[in-house]
């Protein structure tokens, strides 16, 4: 009652937001991109432009949301699931027809990005599904239909504070991956106190060499800012020592930048199989000892529809599922959906592979997608965005040389920073230089688009594949006696089960129900089964009227049978939590006895 | 053993009607209640404080100049996770031990305890233990870590109960608090149902039919007996108070060995507020070494036991080898302190406050359940009980069995009753001497059957202290088995976990004591061996030992292993601006065993600016559970 309060409350202030919005905002854009010959698989004049070859920070992921909200009020609802560490709000924008049927009913897809906040695209990714499904709507079917019958939840950015370090501090390619909660990492008693340092003010943490005759490092022969190991059996000279990210000690206690900001992982931070940090490198205190987590997680438990989900990370390229540690197994039954599933997404992203963490990457324990699976029962991707392979469109994983060699031919040296003479406390004279902040782990800006546009379209998958229930078939039958017989055929339409094994197995959503509720008739009798003949049905003893399904598998059916008395009209009613809905009108006409 | 183990289960897991409200009377009588009283507080609890009683008693101690109260967080209930810090300056940060109720609500002694801890530290003019204790380091006090939970257990019809307010669906059928315990003879306990089962699971105890011990298949036993809760069946599911949406126990909710989608252990660890607000303060002070928490789930009687197997896993689930010899020496001198006997054995549950304090958190920790019933010697020599129709066997039987044999089964002379009951049939290792006697249904048992012994000790020792703690088995119709025999009877609830309130004061002193036992083995921060020398103009060669010189390790061996400790900071203060040719300024050190454990520490620097001659330079360590040392330099030429 009271999450419904609050509901109607958000969405008078959401619309009374909205249409101040709508006001500030033209209704026909500022800068109308409009296409006289469309470009197919995009939105032909979209109402919020969005250039999607570069990144956006706080500023501009909270406006488009916001533009977009305005802009389709009857598809776009965005709200805060809470503030950050420091305080920003951590939108979810929830899109579906809200015209049609009841929202919070409909079978819900997750989907979230930059839990590590240095993996920037994967927010692209979450906002451009956003931005696609709003944009598209009134020019394709299928997203007509996905909306009609389903609800995206998107959460484009789970660690706003340290994206915005990221875009506006020294990082590199690599930082940050934590929050910015301060920890003293190195337990001194002094917090954050030896943090990486941006010895040229370039903006880009990069490496330290130092010239050393005798070094083992030498430049590359055809991209001499490449660093790489002198052959010294083959009589190779080294001209450098490596001396690691560009840093100071700041605490003088030897160690170079052992304690920046934060340094725990956010995504170790989830309950399922949770251990300690001397265990999995990264855990914080306790499962949702973080708060942006915890937000996040209050939201995803007042949502039981949602069915499906898919986090963002890079890189790689993979389709991962879990278990994340070698202790722990998926049922047999869930891995079958996600085969199926995984198998189709390999297709569409070409060269990302399709894998299980624990034994195909590393082993994670209290990873985010555990905790969808094992936890909620719902079936959960993460992508590692961007392969390599697309450098060159050759064997996959090219190394740093490849790297350089795109730099240099497609990339004009823009993804380096020149190695520069800096004067070092302890060292003295060394040198910075190496890969740019923005450039190893992102795409540049001319492969996002493609990288958003065929993430989604997997995720569009996986989300069309969410289960969907209907009343196939009703029919009625007299027995005599004044009883007549009632069978119901219930079907899901999609490759997901209405309960992945894991649910059923930790009784995590409660059972489908198929209620006969017609006045005037009495249920006497009540089963189900799994074909029309009822072999091996199950009778269900108590309140027959209400047959409670354990599951709706995959592209399958079940076959509900009542034996009742009376007369009357009525309906049958299926309804579930993560399917959906569906009745179907029934008439007992009492046979004469 | 398992079994007896059961059904103290069955007995301590305890079950009422959910919803029930908060509020309980202000409690007048202090005498030892054998009911029920008016105010509605169980006769278990006579004479314990009630949450608003130990907040009066709080904040009269807060009023002492060594004392500094605070509120952790507020419960669901609105009741604050009171800390109580003592020291003889509250303000300084200082090496600490803290100390915890009762982890498990329904241990109340636990959280009467740390009460009485905390005003035995304060009004300690008499003890120059207590007051060296107090004037050179903290005792953190939260003496009820869960205090809706245990406000529960103040509540009638009595119950043990260790959830809080949190509404949960204990039997996971998507339906919350459908079936809870009930209270069907209306005497203010929930105490237990025997249903008379052709096939039952338990039989009585020829001893004293009051108590029912679970079949030996082995011994080709019949059981005539099913054991449930005291409930109804409200939902017709042939299950018995399965659900009393009981919430979230706190000693359940920690991240070590977490019992996931288990009854009480809550949503995901660490999910509450109390624990949530319990953790957090520990990690937020990492002053703390040493914990102490009152729970039945012992570790001083129970001591922890690994090897140098378990040792090598990746995740620890045994107390390291190298952590068990300091702490089996308190605990030793603990129970030397502490003196009961035959403590009964206990294993740690999942979830437990006091493994993930240790495993996870990496303090020296300790659980104390502090009291059991005692042993009533000579063991078990109960009268025949009155109020039942009972098999007339003596015990005097069992002990006439000759020689090295066990008392027989067969030695039991049949009465009236047991003809009614199936005849068991003699076992192949009885003796030849009884083949010819046809066993009674109620053969004593073996002398090594240690079925009901708890039980049975437990009646002789209530009767003796003229307690009653029993309700004799009563039959009743019950609603939801018509035309069965139905009985209700068994142990009040909280009576085998807490004792009478007059017992209490002398368990004080031993846990005082162990205070005592750690500042007197607290490890200690020594420098040795200092040697500086001038090799040149203003290049110096510094070095020395950290030694440890207490009786325990700097931390724990899991510290090390898990991370969560201070290391010792030794720093070289005082050179200026200078150059390090080896060694930082600042230099952490790890773990140094007890009595002598060592590392040595070096500094080689040139001076670059100043005069070195006037410099004078000092020698720091220091860790937040140890007090710092500080030495000065004298430098050679």
């Amino acid at each position: 009652m009271k999450s419904l309060l609050s509901t109607l409350i958000f969405v008078v202030l959401m619309l009374v937001l909205s249409s101040a919005c709508a006001t500030g905002m033209a209704q026909e854009p500022e800068v109308p991109v409009h296409q006289v010959y469309k470009a197919v698989g995009g939105p032909t004049q979209p109402k919020v432009p969005v250039y999607w070859n570069r990144y956006h920070d706080h500023a501009e992921i909270t406006k488009m949301l916001q533009d977009l909200a305005a802009a389709y009020p009857q598809l776009f609802k965005v709200e805060s699931v809470g503030k950050s560490t420091d305080g920003r709000e951590m939108w979810v924008a929830t899109i579906t027809n809200f015209e049609v049927g009841e929202e919070s009913r409909k079978p819900g897809f997750w989907i979230d990005g930059g839990i590590h906040a240095n993996e920037i695209q994967a927010t692209e990714v979450a906002l451009y599904t956003a931005w696609f499904l709003a944009e598209m709507h009134s020019e394709n079917t299928f997203v007509q239909q996905l909306l009609r019958d389903r609800v995206f939840y998107i959460l484009p950015d789970m660690s706003p504070d340290s994206r915005e370090a990221h875009f506006y501090e020294s990082n590199s390619t690599n930082t940050p991956r934590t929050g910015q909660r301060p920890v003293d990492d190195d337990r001194d008693g002094l917090v954050d106190e030896d943090p990486a340092n941006d010895l040229n003010g370039d903006g880009h943490i990069t490496q330290m060499r130092i010239r050393d005759p005798n070094g083992r490092f030498k430049s590359h022969p055809k991209y001499p800012n490449l660093m790489v190991q002198a052959n010294m059996e083959a009589g190779e000279q080294g001209e450098f020592t490596l001396l690691g990210m560009e840093g100071l000690d700041a605490d003088a206690d030897g160690r170079s930048s052992e304690d920046g900001d934060g340094s725990y992982d956010p995504n170790r931070d989830w309950p399922w199989k949770w251990e300690p940090q001397y265990v999995q490198r990264g855990a914080f205190r306790y499962p949702f000892s973080l708060i942006e987590n915890r937000n996040m997680a209050e939201f995803v438990k007042r949502h039981p529809n949602i069915a499906g989900a898919q986090t963002y990370h890079n890189t790689g390229g993979m389709l991962l599922r879990g278990p994340g540690s070698k202790q722990d197994a998926y049922e047999a039954g869930d891995l079958q959906v996600y085969d199926q599933i995984g198998k189709v997404g390999e297709r569409l992203l070409p060269k990302y592979r399709y894998m299980n963490v624990a034994n195909d990457l590393y082993e994670v324990w209290g990873g985010e997608i555990d905790w969808f699976h094992q936890m909620l029962g719902v079936f959960t991707f993460t992508n590692e965005l961007f392969i390599q392979y697309n450098y060159f469109h050759d064997a996959a994983g090219g190394g740093s040389e490849q790297s350089y060699e795109f730099d240099k031919f497609l990339l004009f040296g823009d993804g380096l920073a020149e190695w520069v003479e800096v004067d070092h406390p302890v060292y003295g004279k060394v040198e910075v230089g190496g890969l740019k902040k923005n450039w190893g782990r992102q795409p540049p800006g001319f492969m996002l688009q493609e990288e958003c546009h065929r993430n989604m379209a997997f995720t569009l998958f996986h989300a069309d594949q969410m289960p969907l229930v209907r009343i196939k078939e009703v029919t009625t039958k007299p027995l005599g006696n004044g009883l007549t017989e009632i069978t119901a055929i219930v079907e899901n339409t999609k490759l997901t089960p209405t309960h992945s094994s894991m649910d059923r197995k930790q009784k995590i959503t409660r059972p489908n129900l198929v209620s006969l509720k017609a006045e005037g008739v009495q249920v006497v009798f009540g089963q189900y089964g799994s074909d029309f003949l009822f072999r091996n049905a199950t009778i269900q003893d108590r309140n027959p009227d209400m047959i409670k399904l354990p599951v709706i598998d995959g592209k399958s059916l079940v076959y509900v049978r009542w034996i009742v008395s009376g007369a009357g009209q009525g309906e049958i009613v299926l309804d579930t939590i993560k399917g959906g809905q569906s009745n179907s009108a029934i008439s007992v006409v009492n046979p004469t006895p | 053993m398992n079994n007896v183990v059961g059904w103290l289960v069955c007995l301590a897991m305890g079950w009422t009607e959910p919803n029930v409200g908060l509020e309980v009377a202000g409690f007048s009588a202090r005498t030892e209640g054998v009911k029920a009283t008016d105010d509605g507080i169980p006769a278990a609890l006579q004479g314990y404080a009630t949450f608003a009683e130990m907040e009066t008693r709080l904040k009269v101690l807060a009023e002492s100049p060594w004392a500094e109260l605070s509120s952790l967080g507020e419960t669901q209930g609105q009741r604050p996770v009171w800390l109580l810090k003592i020291a003889s300056d509250p303000q300084a940060t200082r090496p600490a031990i803290l100390v915890v109720g009762n982890v498990q609500a329904s241990h109340v002694v636990g959280r009467e305890l740390a009460l009485r801890m905390a005003e035995r530290l304060l009004n300690a003019g008499d003890s120059p233990a207590i007051e060296q204790l107090l004037s050179n380091y903290t005792v953190y006090v939260i003496p009820c870590p869960n205090p809706d939970a245990t406000e529960k257990n103040f509540q009638g019809p009595a119950r043990e109960r260790n959830g809080n307010l949190t509404r949960t669906d204990d039997d996971r059928d998507f339906e919350s608090g459908e079936d809870p315990p009930t209270d069907l003879n209306g005497d203010g306990f929930i105490t237990m149902l025997r249903i008379a089962e052709e096939f039952g699971t338990h039989r009585t105890h020829p001893s004293d039919p009051r108590v029912l011990i679970p079949i030996d298949g082995k011994k080709n036993e019949v059981g005539g007996y099913r054991l449930e809760v005291e409930s109804r069946d409200t939902d017709q599911d042939k299950l018995f108070g399965e659900d009393a949406a009981d919430g979230v126990d706190f000693n359940r909710n920690f991240t070590f060995n977490y019992p996931y989608f288990a009854k009480g252990g809550g949503p995901h660890q660490v999910s509450e507020i109390e624990s949530r607000a319990v953790a957090d303060f520990m990690f937020d002070h990492p002053n703390i070494a040493f914990v102490l928490c009152f729970s039945p789930e012992d570790n001083l009687y129970n001591t922890w036991k690994g090897s140098s197997q378990t040792d090598g896993g990746r995740i620890k689930t045994k107390i390291l080898t190298e952590d068990q010899g300091p702490m089996d020496r308190l605990a030793e001198s603990f129970q030397l302190a502490h003196g009961g006997k035959n403590a009964p054995e206990s294993s740690t549950g999942a979830g437990s406050f006091s493994e993930w304090s240790y495993f996870h958190f990496g303090r020296w920790t300790f659980a104390s359940r502090a009291w059991w019933v005692p042993t009533v010697e000579p063991v078990p020599a109960t009268e025949p009980a009155k109020t039942e129709a009972v098999p007339t066997e003596t015990p005097a039987a069992t002990e006439s069995t000759a020689g090295e044999t066990p008392a027989a089964e067969g030695s039991v002379v049949k009465s009236e009753e047991a003809k009614a009951v199936e005849i068991v049939e003699p076992t192949p290792t009885q003796e030849p001497a009884n083949e010819a006697a046809k066993p009674s249904t109620e053969p004593a048992l073996a002398n090594d059957d240690k079925r009901g012994m708890t039980e049975l000790n437990a009646l002789a020792w209530f009767q003796s202290q003229n307690m009653e703690a029993f309700v004799p088995w009563q039959a009743i119709e019950h609603p939801d088995l018509p035309g069965r025999q139905v009985e209700v009877g068994g142990f009040k609830p909280l009576y085998l976990l807490n004792p009478p309130v007059a017992q209490i004061e002398p368990l004080v002193e031993p846990h005082v004591g162990l205070l005592n036992a750690m500042v007197e083995n607290w490890p200690k921060l020594a420098v040795r061996e200092l040697e500086a020398k001038r090799l040149g103009p203003g290049l110096y060669d510094i070095r020395c030992q950290i030694v440890n010189t207490g009786g325990l390790p700097t931390m724990p061996e899991m510290a090390s292993v898990n991370g969560q400790w201070s290391p010792i900071q030794v720093q070289l203060v005082g050179p200026g601006k200078v150059k390090w040719i080896q060694g930082s300024q600042r230099q952490a050190v790890g773990r140094l065993a007890e009595r002598g454990g060592k590392t040595e520490v070096r500094w080689v620097f040139q001076v670059i600016e100043g005069v070195d001659a006037e410099m004078t330079l000092k020698i720091q360590a220091a860790a937040p559970t140890l007090h710092p040392v500080e030495v000065e330099v004298p430098i050679s030429e």
